[in-house]
């Protein structure tokens, strides 16, 4: 073998280091699009929470500028609380909606 | 259908039936690369090869296709497996004994495991050049580009290694 590889020891270590087995299995492809998809999802549980804090940090920063507005608002929304109420919830699910559906990566 | 229509439905469509199709298309060649480079560590491998293709879903958009898919996916594969080591999770330690059980090779499956073998008695920059080279079939100058070495070290390694290799495969014969 000595002598071989000696005189052909570049196509003898291709053949030795050339791989050999060819994957087929599935069970590898579907952890990785598990994974992908937690990633996915991870991905927009974060950026619901961080728009739930950026909305509800906007609403803090109104009520301290303009305590009296707030009170005026506050009155208006008893008024009309259970039309703002429908349309406030089919906002926030057209939006949710919107978020859940979007892609991963768009370019 | 072609890699580049597939890579089109997943970054247009976010199409993970095509994704998981280039995954199916490459997962030998980027497993096999791991698992030469980790010298038969088969766990730690897969958790680079699939930390890889997870990378390789999230950069998809980045592709502009002026190299092959795979050799893309495979500098991906590259970089995370340096970021192994060098957290420590990859072991730099080699072989020192100037023998190798060589066995009669019966099917595939042991031709993979003897090479994973040998290449524990090379380290790790070895590893990648021999791997490159011999069974990716890559020219050194590819080499120098995809691990960013110099042309001459990558030489220099290859030369290194193949001494390294006649050694080891002249002791076994005088085992033998």
């Amino acid at each position: 073998m000595n002598d071989n590889l000696m005189a052909n020891d570049d196509s003898l270590l291709k053949k030795m280091l050339s791989y050999h087995q060819h994957f087929i299995d599935d069970a590898f492809v579907q952890k990785v699009l598990d994974k992908v998809e937690r990633a996915f999802r991870l991905r927009q549980w974060i950026l619901f929470f961080a728009v739930l804090i950026g909305f509800a940090s906007a609403l803090y920063g109104v009520m301290l500028v303009a305590p009296s507005s707030w009170a005026m608002l506050e009155q208006q929304w008893q008024s009309a609380s259970t039309m703002v109420a429908t349309v406030s919830f089919m906002l926030l699910t057209v939006f949710l909606f919107w978020l859940f559906n979007d892609e991963f990566e768009r370019p | 259908m072609t890699d580049n229509e597939l890579i089109a439905q997943v970054t247009t469509q976010n199409d993970h039936q095509a994704f998981a199709e280039l995954v199916r298309r490459y997962q030998t060649g980027i497993r096999l690369f791991l698992r030469r480079l980790t010298a038969g560590d088969y766990h730690l491998a897969d958790d680079i090869a699939q930390e890889t293709f997870i990378q390789v879903f999230q950069k998809l958009h980045t592709f502009q296709g002026k190299g092959s898919f795979r050799a893309w996916a495979q500098k991906i594969a590259y970089h995370r497996f340096l970021r192994y080591l060098e957290s420590g999770a990859v072991k730099n330690e080699v072989q020192q004994e100037l023998a190798i059980d060589m066995v009669e090779i019966k099917d595939n499956v042991e031709a993979d495991i003897m090479a994973e073998k040998v290449m524990s008695h090379l380290d790790v920059k070895e590893r990648l050049v021999v791997t490159l080279n011999y069974s990716e079939g890559l020219s050194h100058s590819e080499i120098a580009e995809l691990t960013e070495l110099p042309l001459g070290s990558v030489k220099s390694l290859i030369q290194r290694a193949r001494v390294k290799l006649q050694k080891l495969f002249v002791a076994q014969e005088h085992v033998a």
